[in-house]
């Protein structure tokens, strides 16, 4: 049952990194609004390596879907309403997103950058 | 919008398309009547609108996490149900109906509803009418076409005494399924993601179609970190060393029951 034991140890250590994992400072915030389904800024600099709060607004009378592939992240913003999404930590780049139901017009990109005050 | 109709259809519908298709080819004795499934698709239809209705409270509660929240119970409750389901712990036709059930309208909730949101932002504008009719076709078209070829492939395989092979993919999908919750949970910090390890981006990207496919068949990630990885072996194991454990305790019960 040496198979066992070894899928006993893989759970307990993914379980323990899971712990490890959680987050415990305090992070930066930077917002993004949405009206007439145009994201402002279309481009934002994050400082690299470090979680960021990112607080989009939609100003829109509809919802949309704030989505990424390069972030991995995709949430709804219902009609005049806030989204707390947390990104990172990233390695310096750029890394697009858009708004999934008009991806056309409602498009921007983080950059994450080595920064002193990113904006 | 109508490449973006068709996304959305592949992303939000086709993992339910394929759902059907490994239970209808695993579960095959566990028959589900027509009133069964007519009472399924109604819960499942009736319990979206509910979900939909109440998604701008839920979206507002637990700090603004609430839909995560509800998203990754729902992941949990289907891969625990299926899990179940799967073990053959259970003699009880019903109750193996039952969790099934459970299993279908917790992913269907999940999948339906982001569709719906969609669906009802294109309601409220005017002008983009036939593109989304014309999505909407194609969408189902693909979605269709390619769970009948899947399913076809996978009875195919089960008659053909690979069954294993179907289970095989059966615990990848689930799999595939639950390691979502691992994005939801860091999207809210309710979970920190190590970096990524390896990028195969330039292979097969998150954002195409076959980098959809490939994520609704086994949880593809273009750029997956340790932690994923870990959490997609792990529910990839499980339901494996379940079936196992319950297939050797079943035989020492056989053993002593004869001693």
């Amino acid at each position: 049952m040496k198979w066992f034991l070894s899928i006993k140890l893989f759970f307990l250590i993914s379980c323990f990194q899971l712990l490890l994992f959680k987050p415990c400072f305090a992070t930066e915030k930077f917002f993004l609004t949405l009206e007439n389904h145009v994201f402002t800024p279309s481009e934002l600099i994050i400082p690299k390596n470090k979680k960021v709060k990112l607080i989009v607004e939609n100003k829109d009378p509809i919802a949309e879907e704030f989505d990424s592939f390069d972030l991995n992240r995709e949430k709804v913003i219902f009609p005049h309403q806030k989204a707390v999404i947390f990104v990172g930590p990233l390695e310096p780049g750029e890394y697009e997103y858009f708004g999934e139901f008009h991806p056309n017009s409602a498009r921007g990109k983080i950059i994450v950058k080595e920064v002193e005050n990113a904006h | 919008m109508l490449i973006n109709t068709v996304i959305l259809f592949l992303r939000d519908l086709l993992p339910l398309f394929i759902l059907l298709c490994y239970i209808k080819v695993l579960f095959s004795e566990q028959l589900f009547s027509w009133s069964q499934v007519i009472i399924t698709c109604v819960l499942c239809i009736l319990i979206t609108v509910i979900f939909l209705q109440l998604a701008q409270p839920i979206g507002e509660a637990f700090n603004g996490a609430g839909i995560e929240i509800l998203t990754v119970s729902l992941f949990l409750l289907g891969y625990s149900a299926f899990l179940l389901a799967n073990t053959h712990l259970f003699y009880s036709q019903k109750l193996i109906r039952f969790l099934l059930l459970i299993g279908i309208i917790s992913y269907s909730v999940v999948g339906l509803s982001q569709f719906l949101i969609f669906f009802n932002v294109y309601m409220h504008k005017t002008g983009n009418e036939l593109n989304v009719l014309l999505g909407f076709i194609t969408g189902l078209g693909i979605c269709v076409s390619f769970s009948v070829l899947f399913y076809f492939i996978l009875n195919e395989l089960a008659q053909a005494h690979y069954l294993k092979l179907v289970k095989l993919g059966w615990y990848l999908f689930l799999a595939g399924q639950v390691s979502q919750v691992l994005a939801i949970l860091s999207q809210v910090d309710m979970l920190e993601m190590p970096p990524s390890m390896v990028n195969f981006s330039h292979y097969v990207s998150d954002s195409s179609e076959y980098g959809h496919i490939l994520n609704t068949l086994f949880g593809y990630e273009a750029s997956p970190s340790l932690l994923h990885i870990q959490v997609n072996i792990l529910a990839f194991v499980l339901p494996i060393a379940l079936s196992y454990g319950v297939y050797l305790w079943r035989n020492k019960a056989i053993i002593r029951n004869n001693l």
